[in-house]
């Protein structure tokens, strides 16, 4: 039985709704608990007991939220696994992405608490707010290595399309895949740019402090862009090498990043982390 | 030199656009901004402090109308070269010096207030 599960894509699979329903959700809904208690105790003590209150009630939701999704996983796994098909008794790829939907579940309602918090937040801080008077070029945000690393992705992703258009294999988009890149790249530059206008931040009277958080929110979204146009060109070369196993479990990996970029940025951000970087 | 900041009161009744303007002709009566230093964008300054891209707009006007401040287009905006000198233009006081004089003119001719109200602002909103 083990070595049927080893031998076929399924222990990736079970991999992924373990990962993505279970361990994730549960550890950045601790992480975001911890984060918004610390935060609170030390700059809004007498909203902390509020805080600590709500995260004990949402906690025991979550838990059965998870507990479901994490059982609808295991049973879409456990059915193709035993029946010998492929998921849904329809296809794996589409399979793979029905469970990763399932994972978003805890997901929501994560980010339906982290607006709660910040809403207690919003409203008892103080009316005063603090910016900087000088110009912030939208450079100093920027890591150099990511931005190289993007544009390379980039150049490999349209050498690789332009490639396959001479060499091309079964059910290849062709220049398709270029409008893809196009679309994709809007919806990240998009992401990127509320990033660093969204105006919940506002409530931080620390502009240095400020700054460090969207550079930080602006380098998850960067990494995140630059991750999948990797993954877009590998992807590519799997198909046409005709590895399609291993685009499965690439394609699992990848929806597990993506699930935990998406956890990840539902979780206030960690003050304590960007105070010692302040000092340093 | 340390970066100079603007603090604003949401919860202030001091329209928060009049706190901007002040406290940007403040930064640069003590030397903390000076002639050409280029300032935060209005989508960035907007988003900094929480508050209307259209009420940072609105500040920035006041002070390009009163020469504090330079548009340069998509370059964004600078403190203008002659900001110090021009910060003791005073448009408010200017107006108010103005329009008593008129109004007691009016009175003088025989105008009651409530006719000299009427009338300016029929005159505003361009009504015969």
């Amino acid at each position: 039985m083990l070595e049927k599960l080893l031998s076929d894509n399924y222990w990736f699979m079970f991999m992924q709704v373990v990962m993505t329903t279970w361990f994730m959700p549960l550890m950045l809904f601790s992480r975001l608990r911890n984060v918004s208690n610390s935060y609170c105790r030390s700059h809004m003590s007498s909203e902390s007991d509020e805080v600590s209150s709500l995260f004990v009630r949402r906690y025991l939701t979550l838990k059965i939220m998870t507990l479901l999704s994490l059982l609808l996983g295991l049973a879409m796994v456990g059915h193709a696994y035993f029946s010998g098909t492929e998921l849904l008794d329809w296809d794996n790829q589409a399979g793979l992405v029905v469970l990763f939907f399932i994972a978003l579940i805890p997901g929501l309602w994560i980010s339906k608490v982290q607006l709660e918090v910040t809403d207690i937040i919003f409203v008892k801080s103080s009316s005063i707010r603090t910016a900087n008077l000088v110009a912030v070029p939208w450079l100093s945000y920027i890591s150099k290595t990511i931005i190289a690393l993007l544009l390379l992705g980039q150049v490999l992703f349209v050498s690789s399309i332009l490639y396959f258009i001479e060499n091309p294999f079964r059910g290849f988009g062709g220049y398709t895949n270029l409008f893809g890149l196009f679309v994709m790249n809007l919806i990240f530059l998009v992401m990127c740019y509320f990033a660093l206008t969204h105006k919940k931040l506002s409530t931080i009277e620390d502009p240095a402090r400020r700054h460090l958080i969207k550079a930080k929110n602006l380098r998850s979204s960067l990494i995140a862009w630059t991750v999948a146009v990797f993954y877009l060109s590998l992807s590519l070369w799997l198909s046409g090498l005709a590895l399609k196993g291993y685009t499965l479990l690439l394609q699992s990996l990848y929806l597990q990043f993506v699930v935990f970029l998406i956890l990840s940025s539902v979780a206030l951000p960690n003050f304590e982390r960007t105070e010692s970087n302040l000092t340093t | 030199m340390s970066n100079p900041q603007i603090s604003i009161n949401v919860s202030s009744t001091e329209p928060i656009f009049e706190q901007l303007v002040s406290q940007i002709k403040y930064a640069i009566s003590v030397g903390d901004l000076l002639g050409g230093d280029s300032l935060p964008s209005i989508r960035q300054l907007a988003a900094d402090l929480g508050v209307n891209a259209k009420t940072v707009a609105k500040a920035y006007r006041l002070l390009e109308r009163d020469k504090v401040v330079v548009s340069r287009g998509y370059r964004g905006s600078f403190v203008h070269i002659d900001a110090k000198s021009n910060l003791t233009i005073d448009i408010k006081s200017w107006l108010k010096d103005e329009l008593s004089k008129d109004i007691e003119r009016y009175r003088d001719s025989g105008a009651t207030d409530s006719e000299i109200r009427i009338a300016f602002s029929n005159a505003m909103h361009g009504k015969s």
